[in-house]
């Protein structure tokens, strides 16, 4: 049932269904598609099962539409933006939150996926790289968010100094010289804990507490319930919190001073590196000017 | 849920800032966002969003917007009150209307009663059950008012025991005598209009305020796709309108009598719905038929309803046109287009 044959017969299949014919996609240049496609994505030596199953994930309506935008067919086109031209906009206002932006963004990525950009002499097209993994609109506003976390990377790196003060940075002065003022056990218990735990606890994690994401958003994520996602949040605080005071008991720490280490709050660790990161001449300075107050201190006092 | 200390957070995102893994690419991010990536490719993904702050960030844009209920919610709760105040008043009202309706009821009675003779009353009391029994029955018939009650003792026992036995038949173990007495036609116009042929029955005058309960259950029901039941056409200066179970569209310009079979010019397609707003007639039918008629069923128009450059091709099923300009109908997929344009322009819901 899996021999090539029936590949063969799954690949006409399938561009039937595709509907690539009306764009002038015929059947061999859909089968060089999928097979770029599975190239791409399935491991080397897969087997025709494995071909099989993988080609009947894929959304091949959207696939030879985008396939057939890409090779500039008028037809094709005119589909394309029957579907998506108001929806590009919405997406654009959707992940910007502002018009003039949005409008921009939304030209932007109008342009990638026509085409208007040239690499060696050729015309580039952003929808020649659509696999049909997923829907041609949530590829569309992928394509756009990944545009607009660039965008704001490098809009990121033009900003002054005041306003990076402003953005609270500090944490990033604290990064470069943490050693000066963190417990290395500290540091390696929680190393370990973090290791210790799931890539998709550690994701909840990183979610809920870097990113700020609602528990709500980061379940529609996962695909679970909001209470899923708040058992487990709650459960992974109690094992961190229990795994790191263990690991540093390990290394040599009472029970009660790991428990310590760990209420340590950040914002005093800044002052303290800030006092390391003193060039040190200042710091001989203070100290002289410290001892000279004394010395006068005890002056005006006289012998007792 | 306690948060984590502050130093792990800190230590956490440090972590977890740069991972060595490659990106994902748009169709990975799409397909996880999804869904619908396998479960292998899924942890991979997993695994870098965990560490890759940027694609977590891309993955949370890339999330269809949620079209939250939140203004529909508030709008039922700012309803509520007053829905609740709403009942609470049809409640009252229900009940002052029958305790009215019982005391005219019981004074009406009582009136007549006196009026007639001794001897009639004798022998209408002799006809009647044993007094346990009346009693019995006219506890039954009087448990749900104790203003009736106080009425019915004012008059001589057995009298009000024949007093009581007539609103009995309220109750679900009366039976013959109130049933005979409300199913009696007001009129033989209303008698004709409620037990003519299918053809009629479904065209009883709305105006009529002896509307018997068939008719009102009929007027509320829900829109189902219309194949033999004529079109309710109140006004007897504009044709009548049906289709019967073969799909083909007929109509009657003598108010029922007679009906006459309509073709309509290049329509192929068997017919399932149709509504009338005065002179206006709208047809729909098996793939995406659509059809206007302004002047009685003279001439007749196709429509071709498009929206988003999407031309309809799903059967309709059902049409409602309030006016001539705003109606909407329901296709085979359970679409609801309306227009408020007389059908110049369509917006699907």
């Amino acid at each position: 049932m899996n021999s090539p044959d029936a590949l063969q017969a799954l690949v006409r299949e399938l561009h039937s269904a595709s509907g690539g014919e009306k764009f002038g996609l015929d059947d061999e240049r859909f089968q060089t598609i999928l097979e770029a496609v599975a190239a791409k994505y399935l491991p080397a030596g897969s087997s025709t099962a494995d071909v099989c199953a993988f080609y009947k994930t894929l959304r091949v309506e959207e696939l030879a539409l985008a396939r057939a935008c890409a090779a500039g067919d008028e037809a094709a086109w005119n589909a394309f933006l029957s579907r998506y031209r108001e929806k590009l906009y919405d997406m654009a206002l959707h992940i910007a939150k502002e018009s003039s932006a949005a409008r921009d963004l939304a030209d932007s990525v109008y342009a990638d996926l026509y085409g208007m950009s040239r690499r060696d002499g050729e015309r580039v097209c952003k929808l020649a790289s659509y696999a049909g993994r997923g829907s041609l609109e949530g590829w569309l506003r992928t394509v756009m968010a990944q545009e607009f976390v660039n965008r704001y990377r490098k809009q990121r790196r033009l900003v002054s100094l005041d306003e990076e003060n402003e953005e609270g940075v500090q944490f990033a002065a604290v990064e470069s010289e943490r050693s000066l003022g963190i417990d290395p056990r500290l540091e390696a218990a929680v190393g370990a804990a973090l290791t210790a735990l799931a890539a998709e606890d550690r994701f909840v994690l990183a979610s809920y507490f870097l990113d700020e994401r609602t528990l709500a958003e980061i379940a529609r994520t996962l695909g679970v319930h909001e209470s899923t996602i708040s058992r487990k949040m709650d459960k992974l605080a109690k094992s961190l919190r229990k795994q790191m005071v263990v690991e540093m008991v390990r290394r040599g720490m009472s029970r009660q001073q790991a428990k310590e280490a760990l209420e340590v709050d950040v914002r005093e660790l800044s002052v303290n590196i800030r006092e390391h990161l003193a060039p040190a001449h200042v710091q001989e300075n203070e100290r002289q000017a410290f001892q000279e107050q004394e010395v006068k201190a005890r002056t005006s006092e006289g012998p007792a | 849920m306690k948060p984590l200390p502050k130093i792990v957070q800190w230590q956490f995102q440090k972590a977890l800032s740069v991972s060595a893994l490659p990106h994902p690419d748009a169709d990975q991010l799409t397909a996880f966002v999804e869904l619908s990536l396998p479960r292998a490719e899924r942890s991979a993904v997993l695994e870098h969003l965990s560490q890759c702050s940027e694609c977590r960030q891309v993955a949370a844009f890339a999330e269809a917007p949620v079209s939250l209920p939140a203004v529909e919610l508030r709008n039922i709760r700012s309803w509520r009150p007053v829905l609740a105040w709403s009942m609470v008043s049809a409640c009252l009202l229900i009940v002052v209307a029958f305790v009215l309706s019982g005391r005219n009821q019981h004074k009406e009675l009582a009136e007549a009663i006196q009026q007639q003779s001794p001897a009639a009353q004798n022998s209408r009391a002799a006809s009647l059950p044993d007094s346990s029994e009346v009693g019995t029955s006219a506890k039954a018939g009087t448990g749900r008012s104790s203003n009736s009650k106080k009425t019915a003792e004012a008059v001589q026992h057995q009298v009000m025991a024949y007093d009581m036995r007539q609103p009995a038949p309220k109750t679900p173990q009366s039976g013959a005598m109130e049933k005979d007495k409300f199913t009696q036609p007001a009129s033989p116009e209303l008698m004709a209009e409620t037990t003519s042929s299918p053809k009629q029955a479904g065209t009883p005058s709305r105006d009529d305020a002896t509307t018997s309960a068939n008719d009102m259950r009929e007027s509320f029901a829900p829109s189902v796709p219309n194949t033999s039941v004529p079109t309710s056409n109140i006004d007897d200066r504009y044709p009548r309108w049906t289709l019967n179970s073969d799909g083909i569209l007929l109509r009657s310009l003598d108010t029922g009598a007679s009906w006459q079979k309509i073709s309509i010019p290049g329509n192929a397609a068997l017919l399932h719905s149709i509504a009338t707003v005065g002179a206006d007639v709208w047809v729909g039918g098996a793939s995406g038929a659509l059809y206007h008629s302004a002047d009685e069923g003279g001439h007749w128009m196709q429509v071709n309803p498009a929206t988003s450059g999407k031309l309809l091709s799903d059967d309709v099923i059902s049409i409602e046109f309030a006016t001539a300009q705003r109606g909407k109908f329901v296709t085979s997929k359970q679409e609801v287009w309306a227009t408020a344009d007389g059908g110049r322009t369509w917006s699907k819901k």
